[in-house]
């Protein structure tokens, strides 16, 4: 219980509807919404005089309009809303706390046209504005709605339009793209039938979770008999995002962070700061990657950033609290020498 | 019998509570925002798409309370019109991503942001620690830890966990901010 009667809604409704970007996905929202809030007049109209809208503004005062007909009801809708999207867009308040700096309109239009970014990765909705970053792809608004329900841990959904851009997060989608990353998440269809701009939104949700958090349609890493750390470093080395992002899907965060060999501590995140690779140190942190684990001459990521000179590197590093000294590998007395005689054992329980 | 009195007991009560207090819900993109919102109007778990500009509606989250929640969109473009909303607000409903680690210290700055505005000054806030179903979710207690609420000693605040999917916590959250509006009320009238 606890809902409230519905006096008066309509007009919240519409306030709704005008204030939200309406292409089409938001209009057919706003029947849906209409239609689950018992509303009488909001409808497609039972009695003649059912085009009505509203205006609701910031301080609540509202202005009732009623246009001829349905077609041009959300016609009037439609251009009053893409007049208010240009709005927001065109909004260039900055602000001083934010570590981003503005997103440059000439990168955003790159990751526009990186190979199948034309239209939704997931149902293939021309057009889309809406991105996943850590799986570096772009998605239509419906489709990003449900992209949010899975959780940051499968995907954090940004917007290309109303988002600021910081350099490293254009980087990344630049080198993924809905090309890469359906090659890779819907290698294996197995007789499914992947859903349409058109089809009903239980089925995207239906989709969009069998290929990502079942993990369906993901292909076995490249290699059976090595382990997945190795594969992941491998992957990294030759630079091969495909790979990458294929052994990622298959990996915990045990993999991720477990040393290269016995003789040598390194894990995926040394090797990736070590390459001044600031896509691939992104990805693993989203994989969960630990900052804190040094190899077996107790260096960490940082270490390995600055010596690749990658600024951006160190900088993503310690946004993410990766120490600035070390820790270095102590059991026998915390001596500043542990490094070079120290045996791979003697490394710190924390690499989980 | 005995029913339809109580039903005439409740219409007559909401004439007379006045008009609906004003509650702002901000937090960023993708906190849950939208989901709680229709949660407590419909009971309904409504599937949302971002939230471009605003909802906007009154909901009766306990007898006799009624409150008109502004909800407004998150994305980081947007979220300079927030002040535009902060006049005559009585009650904040800031909601976080509990799940989301990377992004707490974003979501504080943002809190104390909309907190140092004059026109807020005072204004009651419940943080609504969202997504507690999800894997990784920080605890209510290091969500406020993270979020240094303890900052807040000239203002009333409360932290609730809560899942908007399944409604818990929901309703723990409007009830305890329907105390300190009324509370914010009586001092400021």
């Amino acid at each position: 219980d606890g809902v409230a009667n519905g006096d008066g809604i309509s007009s919240k409704l519409n306030g709704n509807s005008i204030g939200s970007k309406i292409d089409t996905p938001n209009v057919k929202k706003r029947h849906r919404r209409a239609k689950s809030g018992g509303l009488k007049n909001v409808g497609d109209g039972d009695d003649s005089d059912g085009y009505e809208f509203m205006i609701v503004s910031l301080e609540n005062k509202q202005w009732h309009f009623e246009a001829g007909d349905s077609q041009e009801r959300d016609e009037w809708i439609n251009a009053i809303e893409q007049q208010i999207l240009n709005s927001l867009q065109g909004n260039e308040i900055n602000k001083s706390n934010k570590r981003s700096t503005p997103s440059d309109p000439a990168g955003m239009q790159a990751i526009r046209t990186i190979r199948g970014n034309n239209s939704c990765a997931d149902c293939g909705a021309p057009n889309p504005d809406w991105a996943s970053i850590n799986l570096g792809t772009i998605v239509c608004i419906e489709c990003s709605g449900i992209h949010r329900n899975l959780g940051t841990h499968l995907s954090r959904v940004r917007s290309l339009d109303l988002d600021e851009w910081p350099p490293d997060l254009v980087r990344v989608m630049m080198s993924i793209g809905n090309g890469i990353a359906n090659s890779v998440w819907e290698n294996s269809l197995k007789n499914r039938t992947k859903p349409g701009p058109t089809s009903p939104r239980d089925e995207k949700e239906k989709w969009i979770r069998a290929k990502y958090e079942a993990k369906e349609f993901l292909p076995p890493p490249p290699y059976l008999d090595i382990a997945l750390n190795q594969q992941l470093i491998d992957a990294l080395v030759r630079e091969d995002i495909r790979n990458i992002i294929l052994v990622l899907g298959h990996s915990r965060a045990e993999d991720i962070n477990c040393p290269y060999s016995k003789d040598d501590g390194r894990t995926a995140l040394h090797i990736a700061a070590a390459l001044g690779n600031v896509v691939y140190v992104q990805l693993l942190l989203w994989y969960n990657a630990n900052v804190k684990v040094v190899d077996h001459e107790g260096r960490n990521a940082l270490w390995y950033a600055r010596s690749s000179g990658s600024t951006e590197c160190v900088e993503l590093l310690m946004n993410n609290g990766c120490p600035e000294h070390p820790t270095l590998p102590r059991r026998r007395g915390s001596s500043a020498q542990a490094g070079k005689n120290d045996v791979f054992e003697k490394l710190p329980a924390s690499v989980i | 019998m005995g029913l339809l009195l109580s039903r005439l007991y409740s219409v007559f009560e909401s004439f007379s509570s006045e008009t609906p207090a004003r509650i702002l819900m901000l937090g960023l993109d993708a906190a849950g925002k939208t989901s709680i919102l229709y949660k407590v109007k419909l009971n309904e778990n409504v599937h949302t798409i971002p939230t471009i500009g605003f909802n906007v509606e009154t909901v009766e989250p306990v007898k006799g309370v009624s409150f008109t929640v502004w909800d407004v969109g998150g994305q980081d473009k947007i979220r300079p019109l927030w002040r535009f909303y902060y006049q005559n607000t009585e009650g904040l409903i800031y909601v976080v991503d509990s799940s989301d680690r990377e992004r707490i210290a974003e979501s504080r700055e943002e809190l104390f942001g909309i907190l140092d505005s004059d026109e807020m000054r005072e204004v009651p806030v419940v943080v609504i620690a969202n997504k507690q179903d999800l894997p990784n979710a920080l605890k209510p207690s290091e969500v406020a830890d993270l979020m240094t609420l303890r900052k807040l000693t000239s203002r009333k605040w409360f932290i609730q966990a809560a899942c908007a999917t399944t409604g818990e916590g929901i309703f723990e959250a409007m009830s305890e901010m329907a105390n300190m509006v009324k509370e914010y009320q009586a001092k400021s009238h």
